[in-house]
């Protein structure tokens, strides 16, 4: 109503001083007022952004790494569904028995609580670990079960999974 | 005159932007799928329990998976010790357990709800059957909607 009452002003105030006269003088301004609303309004696309999902399985992930004195070497693997993990440790050099273990994700040793776990050095009888599991977050991995020297030793892990 | 002239000029912006104020945008749509929860605790030997309480936000299964036991004295490795694991609802300061097995640590959920589960408060137990002699760790993952 105030935009109406303005615009009534301000078309008086021209007829006033003479500037425009007649309807067809009000009508420029109607279609100016009218063209700028569109272009200022025709423009606004706002595209929703669709949340990624994380990529899950079935896959096979390896890793390869140098385990410290008393530290761990841990993957995080997602299950697409139920199904059987393997975890093959394939070697480790120098030649060193280390703990291989299956396990969720979580707050213990190395960020990975363990299920499942055996000492090896790797090599033959890979996959040393095999596990059935529902669809979820896994880890897996090596740790120092006090065997590891000073200079540590490279790891090689396979993961297979659903 | 020049101002007489303006006026309506900035009448028309003024307009434009008073009709562009109130653009809403619009929200992602999420889809909410199960959560899970991790419990992790500490049995302090025979006899011991521990419970932690989770939420139900909507009507749904639930699956509890004991997935870990370890002892302090060698941590990281795993053994294979059967413990309590049950579900229920908070009742003063314990869990009352509608649902149990025992179990030894898996990967794949070793109690699954029967029926949905109403949105509520719930609690899962882990708790020593007569095995435990020394202290151990557990880890448990709940997933419940």
């Amino acid at each position: 109503m105030r935009f109406i009452l303005q615009f009534q002003k301000v078309s008086q105030g021209f007829h006033n001083k003479g500037f425009f006269t007649g309807r067809m003088t009000r009508l420029p301004l109607l279609g100016l007022a009218i063209a700028l609303l569109c272009t200022a309004c025709g423009n606004d696309t706002s595209t929703p952004t669709t949340p990624t999902p994380p990529p899950a399985g079935p896959g096979t992930e390896t890793m390869n790494a140098v385990m410290a004195p008393g530290g761990t070497a841990v993957r995080t693997f997602t299950a697409s569904a139920a199904g059987t993990v393997t975890v093959a440790l394939n070697g480790t050099s120098p030649t060193t028995v280390v703990g291989l273990g299956i396990g969720i994700p979580g707050g213990a040793f190395g960020g990975c609580d363990m299920t499942a776990t055996v000492n090896t050095s790797g090599g033959p009888g890979a996959p040393q670990i095999t596990a059935p599991v529902g669809a979820g977050d896994f880890c897996a991995g090596t740790f120092d079960l006090g065997t590891v020297a000073s200079g540590g030793v490279v790891v090689s892990v396979t993961i297979v999974h659903p | 005159m020049r101002h007489a002239f303006l006026r309506p000029i900035v009448f028309a912006l003024a307009l434009a932007m008073t009709a562009c104020g109130n653009d809403t945008s619009t929200t992602p749509t999420t889809t909410t799928g199960p959560t899970s929860e991790i419990f992790e605790g500490q049995l302090q030997g025979p006899g011991g329990s521990q419970f932690f309480s989770f939420t139900v936000s909507s009507a749904g299964n639930a699956s509890i998976t004991l997935a870990s036991v370890t002892t302090a004295a060698t941590p990281g490795t795993s053994i294979n010790v059967p413990l309590g694991l049950g579900l229920g609802q908070p009742l003063g300061t314990d869990c009352n357990l509608t649902q149990q097995t025992t179990t030894g640590p898996g990967l794949a959920p070793q109690l699954t709800t029967a029926t949905n589960l109403s949105p509520a408060i719930y609690c899962v137990k882990v708790f020593d059957v007569g095995n435990l002699t020394v202290p151990v760790n557990f880890a448990v993952r709940i997933t419940h909607t």
